[in-house]
């Protein structure tokens, strides 16, 4: 983990981005080359909302966690909450909570959406997140109701551009 | 990122609700609901809460945080609450804060706990440190190496509420509820409650002062305070629909809590016995 660190705060150093493409969970190809880690700041793959969160689709499903930057700056990560699976995500309203030093912070939905699947693994371990943000700290995946707002969200350069401005 | 300087939008209101012996638990859900369900900003500053109370952050587990038995047998409520953070005991010599701000009225304040810490650091500065060596230590209000005031945070959005729970007064008896948390800041070094917090009456020459004193630090700090009634501000416990701050059954838990006790004296007496014959 202390190599991830060392090569996200290098590649950062640069004022680089790096293009590592997410791994999915479906097996596909790219685990085999790259292994199980993400060490992406802004992998090119997804697509951001403003609120901080990427979203990866794969067919009907969306799946969907917090960004390198947001839990940057939430800090270490001791708690958190998630929806139940079957029940109704908004773009835009809370969809669960994550409690870092002595804050909780919602976790806005940026799509509409079915859950389908939750990450229990981050009850037992919320660092997960701080140390995988993009992959094994992945919190919820989704079933689509409006593929059309994935077009609202932004690509890895406007998101880039977004958090420089904030 | 926060800086010391950090001042609002020339002109930004803060609506100011005084508040005195409210009940915590509708002190915690209004805030909840003034957060959630309202554009403005908010100071609430409630001088005390009448019944004693136990109230937990949002992942707060009471079993490992509270002694239950003793609750039950006291009677004394227990909250959880919806923002983050530790555990506290409050009463009618606590006073109570809660600044709730729109992001946009502090713009150079990042809707992140750190930065809203390292403001409100310096928004309180001006009522502590006339009387002492005040400073947010691991984000904890601290007179020295003492602790005098909790706080915590919720972030939604482009909002954030920073809550804090001052202790003018406390009860020894009381501050025996609290087990030692697991998760404990390093400057506090084992020491258990007795030796860790101050009285604030200790330092401060006034109560009714330092209400004063609480409030015109957020005139210092730039705003503009409007006095607020309470009934404008529970107008938005009708429109809230997410609401974290619930009251847990103590009866039920310390019940649960015996039980489970018992069960672990029988699995260990069990194993004891099974142990003694196997070497006889």
């Amino acid at each position: 983990m202390a190599l991830a660190q060392f090569a996200k705060k290098a590649v950062a150093g640069l004022g680089l981005r790096c293009g590592t493409p997410l791994l999915s969970e479906g097996g596909s190809a790219l685990r085999g080359l790259l292994g199980s880690r993400s060490y992406s700041l802004v992998p090119e793959v997804l697509k951001y909302s403003e609120d901080h969160e990427w979203v990866q689709v794969e067919g009907d499903i969306a799946v969907v966690g917090i960004t390198d930057h947001a839990q940057a700056e939430l800090g270490d990560l001791v708690h958190v909450e998630l929806p139940e699976v079957g029940s109704s995500i908004a773009a835009g309203d809370a969809f669960g909570v994550v409690e870092s030093v002595k804050a909780a912070s919602d976790v806005i939905a940026p799509v509409d959406g079915e859950v389908v699947e939750i990450n229990k693994d981050l009850m037992d371990d919320a660092s997960m997140i701080n140390n995988e943000p993009y992959g094994d700290g992945w919190m919820i995946k989704v079933k689509l109701t409006n593929k059309g707002q994935l077009d609202g969200l932004m690509d890895a350069a406007a998101y880039t551009s977004f958090c420089e401005g904030q | 990122m926060a800086t010391a300087a950090a001042r609002p939008v020339p002109g930004t209101v803060v609506r100011l609700l005084r508040l005195q012996g409210f009940p915590i638990l509708q002190q915690l859900r209004l805030e909840e609901a003034l957060l959630r369900a309202t554009p403005h900003n908010w100071f609430v500053l409630n001088d005390g809460t009448l019944d004693p109370t136990v109230v937990l952050g949002v992942s707060g587990k009471p079993d490992q945080l509270v002694h239950l038995p003793l609750a039950a047998q006291q009677r004394v409520p227990l909250i959880k609450r919806f923002t983050g953070g530790g555990t506290v005991v409050v009463d009618a010599d606590t006073i109570f804060t809660a600044l709730i701000m729109q992001q946009q009225s502090l713009p150079e304040v990042a809707a992140y706990p750190r930065p809203v810490m390292q403001y409100t650091e310096q928004l309180f500065a001006a009522a502590f440190a006339p009387h002492g060596p005040f400073r947010l230590r691991e984000n904890d209000y601290c007179y020295g190496e003492r602790k005098f005031g909790g706080n915590a945070q919720a972030i939604t959005k482009s909002r954030w509420v920073h809550h804090t729970s001052f202790l003018w007064d406390f009860q020894e008896e009381r501050m025996a509820l609290l087990k030692q948390p697991e998760r404990q800041p390093e400057y506090r070094q084992g020491r258990d409650h007795l030796e860790f917090v101050l009285r604030l009456r200790e330092l401060l020459p006034s109560r009714q002062r330092l209400l004063e004193q609480l409030c015109a630090s957020v005139e210092a700090a730039g705003f503009r305070l409007q006095d607020a009634s309470l009934a404008e501000a529970e107008e938005a416990l009708a429109a809230n629909k997410l609401c974290g701050t619930h009251l847990l059954d103590v009866q039920q838990l310390a019940a649960a809590e015996q039980e489970r006790q018992q069960a672990e004296a029988k699995a260990a007496a069990a194993a004891a016995a099974a142990a003694a014959c196997a070497a006889g």
